[in-house]
């Protein structure tokens, strides 16, 4: 009981904490990376886990392998990014986020299946930056700031649908806000600032598909399909001459900010304590029309991740160490806004990680590294390297499982 | 030894805590990181615009109270005539007395023109006045005339006393003395229960020049106009008689002033004493075309005037100058019929040398842009109105090119 309230302490604290994606400069209107997140034990094995079983952690991504003995699951990750960007017009700058990175709890509800709900950070934006101008008659200095994102929410049923096979149905609800402002202040000069503040409330639903197949001698397949989001953005923009506001107007935009269509499929063997998988994704961006106020477009973009990870069997009173799980893979992701020049940059990243299994192994702390490296200067116009460190939290509970009279 | 469990536990719990702490620790991405803003901002431009009307008149005439000098004399259409008013010189008083003499004193120093100190006349008269509330020119009743001896003490300064008759005095203090024994006696035909001395230039042959005395606001007090009686008092019943001297200063003071050279020409005048204000509105309707499509943020608006430094050349030059939005269009016709609506400014401060004054009128620009129908024009006074006597004149939007008047507005515009 102490340890439910433990956990549900630490949830609800959780849940209030704002939620992390890095941002990248590679990205248009702070759209950021769009990377999924399927866990933190994903995060070090190079993002691969539509094929990797697991009968612990929650994976955001595929409800399908949610499975595993009939325990109540709890999950929750959190990660710290640096991001060093430069380009060829302001230098380069340092970032640092830290956050959660999803939140996730599935109850059994059968043989075999289990209802749960998840939510993950889609995009997250947060800036801050000043510049001084000249103009024919003072100097100006502008402020631009933004903050907020987009989240996604996942209700799942995950079933099994024959030997071996699981099905994964979700809804996906995507909503968020994103505020952004910029202000004009004419130091030394009685002069009036002038400030426009724009505030963007999205909200969509869509769904997704996932399946998995554990086969014989340790092969297992796994995929899923996520349809595409039609988004709804209303947007109210507000004008200030000094501190008085001067314009406030909402409007619905019409411009067609749809989510693409996703489609990822993986494989992973298993050879004794180890487990090698490979993925490839898809995102149909170029279907999408992007926004008037971008000059570059949006372009498909595909994913190859490759992941490995090492399991020891360890006995109760063995060492610490011994239990320890260790996880390397990486991956290559095309970027799904063009650069400035047309250029489709790419991003590459290595990952490691590793497994603290605790309760008797009912529960997993993951850590994962991750050293990323996206565009160049020279074809992008702008280079960004990224330092992320990613923990996660898996958690069970004999809630269900009953008692043999 | 720990349990594994244990280590596990507290370690999740330190990173959980660790990473909430770090979430308060961010450092947000910069103009590099973020590369946003593209569709984000405003673009700064500017236009310079002319007054389409303008024009200035002479206000009627008025008092002008709260001021450090009062003018006295008559020179360039001008003359002025100063009042001062007493109360009764304060408490203790002796429990008997007797007026022996009584006389005010004033002082002054240096004046308008370069012509002699001119000689006065002064009149005591019964008038219920205050400086919030000033008399108007000509409507002063008669008094009873009082001695005026002017002492030089130097060409340019000196002072002036108006000896008052005692019995005037006597009967004044007894009126508005409760300490006597008999307070059946109360003269109902007072208007005023202060002394008020009225001091005039002489009808004829008063030099050319505006003297200037020392108020009661004169930063000295051995300056300010002073009331002095002189009495023989006791003290208490069959005591001894002696000397003594009852003073006080005014207790409101102004000069009056009549101009009869209100003509300003092709010129805007601005100035105070004898009043002259200027009116000009400015055509900005190309701003409005621009808000058809862009949302306008005034961020400064500047009214530049080019200084005539032909005329008044005896006058001092106006030290500051205060603008104020005009709330209709009925001066276009009737100039003296402006009416105006303050809005919190500072006035503008005048440099004498500069050829040209830059006056800043942001908030009424802004509200022009806003609201076309606000556009009436803006009044400009002097800020010594009421204080002092000053002029300075500028060109009107009917000279020659580049010394119109000028309004140069500069904004930041979005898109809509």
């Amino acid at each position: 009981m102490m340890r439910f309230r433990w956990m549900l302490a630490v949830l609800t604290v959780a849940l209030w904490a704002g939620s992390v994606q890095g941002a990248s400069s590679l990205s248009a209107l702070g759209f950021g990376l769009l990377r999924e997140s399927a866990g933190a034990r994903s995060a070090g094995m190079g993002f691969v886990s539509l094929a990797v079983p697991d009968s612990l952690g929650l994976n955001l991504l595929a409800p399908a392998l949610w499975d595993g003995p009939a325990t109540a699951r709890f999950g929750f990750q959190g990660a710290v990014v640096s991001t060093r960007t430069s380009d060829e017009v302001y230098g380069s700058d340092d970032s640092d986020e830290a956050g959660l990175r999803g939140v996730a709890m599935a109850l059994p509800i059968g043989r075999g299946r289990f209802l749960g709900l998840a939510v993950t950070p889609y995009t997250r934006m947060d800036y801050e930056w000043e510049v001084w101008r000249s103009t024919e008659w003072s100097r100006v200095l502008e402020r631009s700031e933004g903050s907020g994102g987009v989240a996604q929410g996942l209700l799942a049923l995950a079933t099994p649908v024959g030997r071996g096979i699981r099905l994964g149905l979700s809804s996906r609800a995507i909503f968020g806000k994103v505020d952004r402002s910029w202000r004009a202040e004419f130091p030394g000069v009685a002069a009036n600032p002038a400030e426009e503040f724009i505030s963007d409330r999205f909200k969509g639903i869509g769904w997704g598909l996932s399946w998995s197949w554990v086969g014989a001698a340790g092969l297992s397949v796994g995929g899923c399909v996520t349809g595409p989001v039609r988004m709804e953005i209303q947007q109210e923009e507000t004008i200030y001459s000094g501190w008085s506001e001067q314009v406030d107007t909402t409007r619905e935009l019409d411009e067609d900010y749809d989510l693409p269509w996703d489609v990822a499929i993986g494989v992973s063997r298993r050879f004794g304590p180890h487990l090698t998988a490979v993925e490839l994704a898809w995102h149909g961006w170029d279907a999408v029309s992007h926004p008037e106020s971008m000059a570059d477009g949006f372009t498909d973009a595909f994913r190859l991740s490759a992941g490995w990870e090492w399991s020891p069997e360890y006995r109760q009173f063995d060492p610490f160490w011994r239990a320890l799980v260790f996880r390397g893979g990486g991956y290559l992701q095309e970027h799904y806004v063009l650069s400035s020049s047309g250029h489709q940059s790419r991003r590459v990243a290595v990952t490691g990680g590793i497994s603290i299994p605790y309760f008797a192994g009912k529960s997993r702390l993951d850590i994962a590294l991750e050293m990323g490296w996206s565009g160049s200067r020279s074809q992008d116009g702008v280079a960004e390297r990224s330092l992320t460190l990613a923990v996660g939290v898996n958690h069970s509970e004999k809630w269900f499982v009953g008692r043999r009279r | 030894m720990l349990s594994h469990n244990t280590i596990i536990c507290r370690s999740a719990v330190f990173l959980t805590v660790l990473g909430l702490l770090m979430t308060g620790c961010a450092e947000p991405d910069g103009a590099v990181g973020s590369s946003v803003g593209v569709d984000l901002g405003g673009r700064f431009a500017w236009d310079s615009f002319h007054a389409d009307a303008d024009t200035s008149y002479a206000a009627p005439q008025s008092g002008t109270g709260g001021s450090p000098h009062l003018y006295v004399g008559r020179a360039f259409g001008i003359t002025a005539e100063p009042l001062l008013r007493f109360n009764k010189p304060p408490e203790p008083w002796p429990i008997d007395w007797w007026v022996d003499s009584a006389r005010i004193d004033v002082h002054y120093q240096g004046g308008i023109s370069d012509d002699d100190f001119p000689p006065l006349e002064g009149f005591v008269i019964d008038l219920a006045w205050r400086e919030a509330e000033p008399p108007e020119w000509g409507s002063l009743p008669g008094g009873a005339p009082v001695e005026v001896r002017i002492d030089y003490a130097q060409p340019d300064s000196g002072s002036a006393a108006f000896i008052l008759p005692p019995e005037m005095v006597a009967n004044w203090l007894s009126w508005v003395d409760s300490s006597l024994i008999d307070t059946s006696w109360h003269d109902t035909t007072r208007a005023d229960s202060g002394l008020t001395l009225c001091i005039y230039p002489t009808p004829v042959g008063c030099p050319t020049r505006l003297a200037r005395l020392r108020s009661r606001s004169a930063l000295e007090d051995s300056l300010r106009p002073r009331l002095s009686v002189f009495i023989t008092a006791r003290d208490s019943a069959g005591g001894e008689l002696h000397p003594d001297t009852l003073q006080a200063t005014p207790s409101d003071d102004l000069f009056l002033i009549q101009n009869d050279e209100t003509d300003t020409g092709d010129r805007l005048v601005i100035g105070s004493g004898a009043v002259f204000r200027s009116l000009l509105r400015f055509d900005v309707s190309r701003m409005w075309t621009l808000t058809d499509s862009l949302h306008i943020v005034v961020n400064r608006a500047i009214m530049t005037l080019h200084r005539d430094r032909s005329p008044y050349p005896w006058a001092s030059v106006t030290r500051s100058v205060f603008p104020f939005k005009l709330t209709d269009d009925r001066w276009l016709t009737e100039p003296d019929s402006a009416q105006i609506a303050g809005f919190v400014i500072t006035p503008t401060v005048v440099d004498t040398s500069a050829d040209s004054l830059q006056i800043v009128v942001t908030g009424p620009v802004a509200g022009w842009i806003a609201d076309p129908e606000c556009n009436h024009g803006l009044a400009l006074y002097s800020g010594s109105e009421g204080l002092d006597i000053d002029r300075i004149a500028f060109y009107s939007m009917r000279a020659p090119e580049p010394l119109r008047p000028r309004l140069t507005i500069y904004w930041t515009e979005f898109p809509k």
